[in-house]
């Protein structure tokens, strides 16, 4: 059952009315412009253990996603490829709104709404994924894991999903003479992310549109769209959130505000992965082979 | 969306179930349904058979779960086991989770909640029968049943959903279609004031297809909005013809 | 400008109007809470009856939550029985309240034993609303001539619109039950009604009669309403009149 949520934090009058008196000439409380987005960090291989990761600041909000590939058994109308699960939690360190528990509507719409955005478009190449057709093949838990809220939730975990899903390595998983599933040493090869994916949320706070929202936009905002995106511009997916409407020429600018948006996210992502596997390769040819985090962790 | 072998459009464009593109399926609608509700709907679209009942406002409980300038909204979207083709469990998935959430928003976009403030208006949405379409199914049937439980809005919401099949724009994908199409984007809207409630896009759409599809969305749910007035006025015309006469 | 003042009406007296339906334009004196404005235009938020009084607009709900309102006269079930007052369920969404000032209990004897036996839990009464804000509980009085508890009859519960038509409109009906099974027939504003006669079978008859009319939806005519009562009386050994 989904029930009004009655433990909003209170945005004070004066407060929204302030938001609303700077959008109108074209500022935000954080000094912004309407369509800027905020500082972007991205640490990828944040987990050494895991098979794929991502640490992602979008300003205050922080979001690490951690990619575990385990075998399982396939869908029974896939029997051919490996399955993609996205999962999301809002564990309660990240905000005082957030109680411990299993995961709340929020978490659930969140990993859906990731998980919409790679699966119709088959952005992920699950053939890969296969140990025996039909029998066993390799389910691939991409968790998102919220660590800090300050707004705009969705566009960080789609970031470090992707982020963390092109730094995934496949584990070398091979069925033994009695059909049982042994893992060797080493990966097969990286994951296959065969179309990027990227989700961009703009809110519509009386007559304007504002990318990325802090958490407080996003209370005083009449409704939020986020849409997905492919790198090719093909929308990928789309969610109306909150309490309020919006009239088809809000949509239309909000389409095309997050396709901006989104564009700028993905050139970020670009930048800072090209960078980091530079730096990657030198240390790699600097220390013969041993990875950083496997250092660590000893 | 998986692939399918089954050719889901002919050659002269005609749909698995003999529909045109643009055409919805036949719908049915009958409000004030269960008699314990304060007010309830019945709606169908071809196989999709949803039933809504709405219960309040009435004393939340417990108190801290109240808001004091308006009312709270409970909205469960549920699927009965024997909905679907296989059983499905009557515990509650990810998925009734997160369409429970976007009704609900949906339908706080319309009511009135300021008007009681301190209560609870709870909204049960079962689906009886699955077919596709169903979260805009349940919005139709649920703003039927506010307005039959005569709780104030801003206006009804009628939903339809659009599908991308073939290549081809489609409008009120059935489960087949939507099981074998490329896109299935549900549309809910207050249409005598042009707003727009609830917008999901599952699977891919170009952006000229986006803006395509919305149009199409927003034609067939002036056609839905029409029967649901009908309905509703159908309950109430014979009381103002014998007031009328009594007059 | 002048088209903006002259208002333009898109409903008649007694139309039934739905939740967005247009009701005006321009400048219009509307008096309900049950209409809304989006710019100069005027709509409907419920389903209802339009009602056109000296140039005001009022909408009549079909189906309502009932909220008080000041001098309404409820009939009320006592629920709780607290140190100053006592908590009555007035079938609204909102409880009610009747501090023992509102009674004729000296408030001086106000203890919580006091209070117990003069109402309990599971007493009905007959109470005014004295004040109402949404904001607090509604105030209830048992000051007032008729007003106090229920000893006798039975009381039902009915829909409102069903309702509103007996107390407003219909009270031919109301008095043609009420005579047929010679009983006092008192509706509340709050969509109770208590039946008080010389016996329970008459009580129950009269209850029979105004459910028939509540699942005719009023589509009864009085002889028709008339025959019905008489054949139920017949069936219960022909207490006569």
């Amino acid at each position: 059952m989904s029930v009004t949520p009655s433990v909003y934090p209170l945005v004070p009058k004066i407060q929204k009315e302030t938001i609303v008196s700077l959008l109108e000439v074209g500022k935000r409380a954080d000094g912004r412009g309407l369509e800027d987005i905020r500082k972007i960090s991205i640490v990828p291989d944040y987990i050494g253990k895991s098979d794929g990761s991502a640490l992602v600041y979008l300003g205050d909000t922080l979001v690490l996603v951690g990619v575990k590939i385990e075998p399982g058994s396939p869908y029974p109308d896939t029997p051919d490829e490996g399955v993609l699960m996205i999962n999301a939690e809002f564990v309660p360190l990240a905000s005082p709104l957030f109680e411990p528990g299993p995961p709340d509507e929020n978490a659930y719409e969140l990993a859906r709404i990731i998980d919409r955005s790679y699966r119709e478009i088959k952005a992920i190449e699950l053939k890969d994924l296969v140990i025996i057709p039909g029998q066993k093949v390799l389910v691939l838990w991409n968790d998102i894991y919220v660590l800090n809220h300050s707004g705009n939730l969705i566009d960080a975990s789609a970031m470090a999903t992707l982020v963390a899903l092109m730094r995934t390595k496949i584990p070398n998983y091979e069925a033994s003479e009695g059909g049982f599933i042994v893992k060797k040493e080493g990966y097969k090869g990286g994951l296959k992310v065969k179309k990027k994916v990227i989700t961009a949320t703009v809110a519509k706070i009386g007559n304007y549109y504002i990318a990325d929202p802090t958490e407080e936009e996003e209370y005083v905002s009449d409704a939020r769209l986020s849409v997905s995106f492919t790198e090719d511009g093909v929308i990928a997916g789309m969610q109306k959130m909150g309490p309020g409407s919006l009239e088809e020429k809000d949509i239309d600018a909000m389409v095309e505000l997050s396709w901006k948006v989104a564009q700028r996210y993905l050139t970020e992502i670009d930048s800072i992965l090209k960078s980091f596997e530079q730096k990657s390769e030198g240390r790699k040819l600097e220390e013969s082979g041993s990875s950083p985090q496997e250092k660590k962790e000893d | 969306m998986g692939k399918s072998n089954i050719k889901l459009i002919d050659e002269n464009g005609i749909r698995i179930d003999g529909r045109k593109p643009d055409q919805i399926r036949p719908v049915s609608m009958s409000v004030g349904v269960l008699k314990n509700a304060q007010g309830s709907a019945l709606v169908s679209f071809g196989k999709t058979t949803v039933l809504a009942a709405v219960y309040g406002p009435r004393e939340a409980l417990p108190r801290h779960m109240t808001l004091p300038d308006r009312a709270i909204l409970r909205v469960r979207y549920h699927m009965a086991p024997f909905s679907t083709t296989e059983r499905k469990s009557p515990a509650p998935t990810r998925r009734e989770v997160e369409l429970s959430k976007v009704i609900r928003e949906s339908l706080e976009a319309s009511v009135f909640t300021e008007l009681y403030p301190r209560t609870t208006i709870d909204i049960f949405i079962e689906v009886l029968q699955a077919d596709g379409g169903t979260r805009t199914t349940s919005l139709t049937a649920a703003s039927l049943a506010l307005a039959d439980a005569g709780i104030p809005m801003r206006d009804l919401i009628a939903g339809v959903a659009v599908g991308k099949v073939e290549g081809m724009l489609v409008l009120d994908i059935n489960e087949a279609e939507d099981s074998g199409g490329q896109a299935d984007m549900p549309v809910g809207m207050m249409p005598n004031l042009g707003k727009i409630v609830l917008l999901q896009l599952n699977g891919s759409l170009s952006r000229e297809e986006f803006k395509e599809a919305m149009k199409m969305a927003i034609k067939a749910i002036k056609e839905i909005y029409l029967i649901q007035k009908q309905t509703l006025r159908e309950k109430y015309a014979k009381i103002t013809e014998e007031e009328r006469e009594v007059e | 400008m002048s088209d903006v003042i002259k208002p333009t009406f898109y409903v008649q007296q007694k139309d039934i109007v739905l939740p967005g339906d247009l009701i005006a334009e321009g400048r219009v004196d509307i008096n309900s809470i049950y209409i809304f404005k989006e710019g100069s235009r005027y709509y409907s938020s419920i389903v209802g009856f339009v009602e056109i009084k000296d140039e005001k607009v009022f909408l009549i709900p079909v189906e309502h939550a009932y909220l008080p309102k000041p001098n309404d006269l409820v009939i009320g079930l006592i629920t709780d029985v607290g140190p100053t007052y006592w908590t009555v369920d007035i079938n609204s969404p909102y409880e009610g309240q009747l501090p023992v000032s509102e009674t004729l209990l000296r408030q001086t004897q106000a203890t919580i034993d006091t209070l117990r036996k003069f109402l309990s839990i599971g007493d009905h009464v007959l109470l005014k609303v004295i004040s109402f804000d949404r904001l607090r509980d509604p105030v209830l009085s048992m000051r007032g001539k008729g007003l106090g508890k229920i000893t006798s009859g039975k009381v039902i519960e009915i829909s409102s619109r069903i309702s509103n038509m007996l107390l407003y409109r219909k009270r031919s009906i109301v008095e043609t039950i009420a005579r047929e099974t010679e009983t006092n027939i008192f509706i509340g504003n709050n969509a109770r009604i208590w039946i008080s006669g010389k016996d329970s079978i008459m009580e129950d008859l009269a209850v029979l009669a105004l459910k028939k009319v509540e699942s005719t939806d009023l589509n009864i005519s009085t002889l028709d309403l008339i025959d019905f009562i008489r054949q139920e009386k017949e069936k219960r050994g022909g207490v006569s009149g």
